[in-house]
Formats: structure tokens, C-alpha cells, sequence
């Protein structure tokens, strides 16, 4: 099960995942959550990933498309601190290099 | 007599059902006294397998079901996921790191269970279904002096 809290921090939506992010339930809340970002106007989005334990390819996916969803709103969405096995998966599909990852949140709000 | 040890499930094609298979993974690497690591890495690629079988197989058609057979043998696990579809061609899953391919929202799935077991092969039986084959060699134990 993912958890997600949202607080805002220097004008940016920090959203702090804690869970998985997999198929049917995770990815869905992920998006649920970017999207009411959305809708209230908030499109600086920075996603707290250090208390995401496990990702399959459709919690990836949905990262890509919740990215996706944000770019078109003019927005930006990034990444701070994956860690361990959410780390490694990011990097073995090479989305390391397409999201902006931070390793810490002092960093990646100072980014925006 | 077969040396190996098999656990058989069948289940109806629901999403929702992944997570048991993931959690029998889990156990049967428990079982075999394996890591953590070699069990998320073998448990994730039979996660994306069976999501495989009951999203593009069946459908998520909840009266097609999935055979998930775990198959203990010497030196290796063997897990076969069929399911009751068309099949599907394997050779023309592209590379989802590539450039153009980076952004889409779907296609990592094959090439994560490509990654995490050691052998992977897809039979498609006509008029049955697509059964994908996942084997890992165990580690070998240090032997004692």
C-alpha cells in the first residue's frame, strides 16, 4: 500500500511517497495525487521517493506519465533521494537521466 | 522419481491477484534460505510475468485463468506463468532505454524479467494460451572445510 502526504515548501508541492508503487493500487494513487496537485494549480512538483520500498514497470510507467501530465501543464515534476531498489531501477532503465534527481530536498527545491 | 519440488496455482486474471503470486515467491525463496536480494530480483520479474499473462494474455477476461507453477529443482528455480490468450510476438519488444522509446508510459515489463532471472523463453501453444518459462540458478552454497 502507498501512503502519500503533500505539504508545500518554497512555492513547490512536495509530495512523500511511502510505500510500493506497483499495479492497480500504488500507481493509481500516484497519480490521483499529481493530479490534485494539478487541479489546484500547483505544477512544481517534487516527489519525495525516499520511503518508496519497491516499484514494477507500471509504477515506473506511471512516474514517466505523471511527468508527462505535468510538462504539458508547463510544470515541472522532480525527483528527490530514490533510494535502494527504487534507485537501481531507475538507473537500469536509464531513467536516471531523464528525470531531474535530487539527493536531497534542500537541493532539488533550490532548483526550481 | 522427479528430484524437484513443484507448487501449483491457478488463479482467475485479476490485477489485483499479482500481489499473492508475488508473496508465494516470496515464501518458496524463504524456503531455499535466499536473500533478500535474489528474492525481490526473481519475485519482480514473476510480478511482471503474471501482470503480463493477465493484462495482454487474458485480458483481465476473470473467467481465463493463470497457471503459475513453481518448479524446485537442482541448482535452479523454475516458474512457468500460462495463460489462456493469443500470444504475442516477443521479438518485437523494443528496447525501452533507448531514446526514442524513454518517455513511453508502458514497456519495461519484459525487459525488467530479462534482467532479474537468467533465462527466460515464451511457447505459445495454439488454441491454449502462452506459457513463459523463468529460471534462476540458486547460488551455490560454500562448502565447509
Amino acid at each position: 500500500m502507498l501512503k502519500v502526504s503533500s505539504r508545500e515548501e518554497k512555492g513547490v508541492r512536495v509530495i512523500d511517497l511511502n510505500g510500493k508503487i506497483t499495479i492497480g493500487k500504488g500507481d493509481l494513487i500516484l497519480r490521483e495525487a499529481v493530479d490534485q496537485s494539478l487541479k489546484e494549480g500547483q505544477s512544481s512538483i517534487l516527489l519525495n521517493l525516499g520511503n518508496v520500498s519497491y516499484m514494477d514497470s507500471a509504477g515506473i510507467g506511471e512516474l514517466v506519465a505523471c511527468y508527462k501530465r505535468v510538462l504539458e501543464r508547463k510544470g515541472k515534476m522532480k525527483l528527490v533521494n530514490p533510494a535502494g531498489r527504487v534507485q537501481d531501477l531507475l538507473a537500469l532503465t536509464k531513467l536516471d537521466e531523464y528525470f531531474d534527481t535530487f539527493p536531497t530536498e534542500q537541493e532539488a527545491l533550490a532548483s526550481y | 522419481m522427479s528430484d524437484r519440488q513443484r507448487i501449483e496455482i491457478t488463479m482467475a486474471s485479476r490485477v489485483e491477484y499479482v500481489n499473492l503470486i508475488h508473496a508465494a515467491s516470496d515464501e518458496v525463496c524463504r524456503l531455499l534460505d535466499l536473500d533478500e536480494d535474489w528474492a525481490m530480483n526473481f519475485g519482480l520479474a514473476l510480478h511482471e510475468a503474471a501482470v503480463n499473462a493477465i493484462k495482454h494474455g487474458n485480458r483481465e477476461d476473470a473467467e481465463k485463468k493463470v497457471f503459475v507453477v513453481f518448479s524446485i529443482g537442482p541448482g535452479e528455480l523454475e516458474v512457468t506463468i500460462s495463460d489462456q490468450g493469443n500470444g504475442f510476438d516477443v521479438s518485437r519488444a523494443e528496447d525501452p532505454r533507448a531514446m526514442k522509446n524513454i518517455d513511453r508510459t508502458s514497456g519495461r515489463g519484459l525487459f525488467l524479467i530479462r534482467n532479474f532471472v537468467d533465462q527466460v523463453t515464451f511457447t505459445h501453444i495454439p488454441g491454449q494460451g502462452l506459457v513463459v518459462s523463468l529460471v534462476k540458478r540458486l547460488p551455490v552454497a560454500e562448502k565447509k572445510s
